[in-house]
């Protein structure tokens, strides 16, 4: 293993509908690197966006029943939440897109957050499961039923943060940081002690705001929270983690969970299912010997495994 | 046997023939049937359930290295985090 550079370089770009961050340990990587998670965004933006009509998603959606051949980069991603909707019991689920719609999350997030805007929303619209899709792997064709539609929004953006930090290690040979709007993922030689992440409910949110400050060596980090991206409709508040037994936004036993796992599609499917879970995500979390900070709606946090401890005056989120 | 005895038999055989090529009609067309509906329908029969290798490798060999179809399921990371100071580089936060 090479001696750690202490230098680190960093760029930032809009992707998903948020802020990406691009940071290599050495800065002479730095914009090889960016140009690798420049075609990651656009290849998974095309594959998985659920407000591109002309992504795969929106085909596949539109199929109403009819099976749809894929390519590599949907059909990664479309394994990816269906495993991660089998490792969670469901709790993170991919066919919950008639639910967000139902809620009121039927447009980019920008437009819907927009002063004035009218949503309109229905009845919630449990999740028909994700064992209703059929998946062809042979010849990469997937069937979705009628009326269900899809939304990789718990995994699509955190693979992208994957595979783009593996690829951009692979063709610097430094370490490399990812960060899709929270979702982060590392591969490589850090810069010495460490990538210094902070943790806190908005991944916009500068050190000022109440969170705590980590160090990462490898792997993924991420973060979910239900008080970010909300929208109203009349005097109701929704946001954008949905219960798929319920088919409505999951209750609030958790403000903001963040999971450290060995990748970030790994640690955003834990974050997710833990704000479903509720009061049993701390056990479950543990369990599994993830690392994970769960703040509840007061400030007041919890830290399971071997999150470490959290100096910061008061320890508040 | 007298004429209407025999008229009377004759019949006989005659309502089971037909009874027999009734049957047999009625059979080839449940199986003509079967196999036409099971035809129209062929696509709505899962030829591969949703494969997740728990603890197994999938023998991806996609694009990229991520774990993420592999076998690591929700593993944790090889290094927890650790405490920081200082200035952050990048956040995690909610999007």
């Amino acid at each position: 293993m090479s001696a750690p550079s202490a230098a680190a370089a960093r760029a930032e770009l809009a992707a998903f509908g948020g802020t990406a961050v691009v940071l290599t340990a050495g800065p002479g990587a730095l914009d090889e690197a960016l140009a690798v998670v420049r075609e990651h965004v656009a290849a998974m933006d095309q594959a998985c966006s659920r407000f591109r009509p002309d992504s795969e998603l929106s085909r596949v959606n539109a199929a109403a029943g009819r099976p749809v051949v894929v390519g590599e980069l949907f059909a990664r991603a479309l394994e990816t939440a269906l495993r991660a909707a089998e490792l969670t019991a469901g709790d993170v689920d991919p066919t919950c897109g008639a639910a967000l719609v139902a809620a009121g999350y039927d447009r980019d997030f920008e437009q819907l957050r927009q002063a004035g805007v009218r949503v309109t929303v229905n009845g919630p619209r449990p999740g028909p499961g994700w064992r209703t899709v059929r998946w062809d792997a042979a010849n990469r064709r997937v069937t979705v039923p009628r009326g269900t539609l899809l939304d990789f929004g718990a995994t699509a953006k955190a693979l992208a943060a994957d595979l783009a930090a593996h690829d951009a290690h692979a063709r610097t040979g430094g370490g490399v940081l990812v960060g899709f709007s929270g979702d982060i993922s590392a591969c490589g030689e850090p810069p010495e002690g460490g990538w210094r992440v902070r943790v806190t409910d908005d991944h916009r949110a500068g050190d000022d705001r109440p969170g705590q400050t980590v160090t990462l060596v490898d792997g993924g980090l991420a973060t979910s929270s239900t008080v970010v991206r909300r929208w109203a409709a009349g005097s109701a508040q929704f946001h954008h983690i949905i219960d798929p037994r319920s088919g409505r936004p999951a209750a609030s036993t958790w403000r903001t969970v963040s999971v450290a796992a060995a990748d970030c599609v790994a640690a955003n499917t834990a974050a997710t299912a833990a704000i479903v879970r509720g009061e049993a995500a701390p056990g479950w979390l543990a369990a599994l010997g993830l690392p994970a900070r769960l703040v509840r709606p007061d400030g007041s946090v919890v830290a399971v495994a071997a999150w470490p401890a959290d100096h910061e005056a008061g320890g508040a989120s | 046997m007298d004429s209407k005895t025999r008229k009377a038999a004759l019949a006989r055989d005659a309502g089971v023939l037909r009874i027999r090529k009734t049957t047999r009609l009625i059979g080839a067309c449940a199986v003509a049937g079967g196999v036409v509906m099971a035809a129209g329908f062929a696509h709505l029969l899962p030829t591969h359930l949703p494969q997740v290798n728990v603890g197994q490798e999938s023998g991806d060999g996609g694009t990229g290295g991520s774990s993420s179809n592999g076998s690591s399921g929700l593993q944790g990371p090889n290094t927890a985090p650790g405490g920081g100071s200082g200035s952050s580089q990048v956040t995690s936060g909610g999007s």
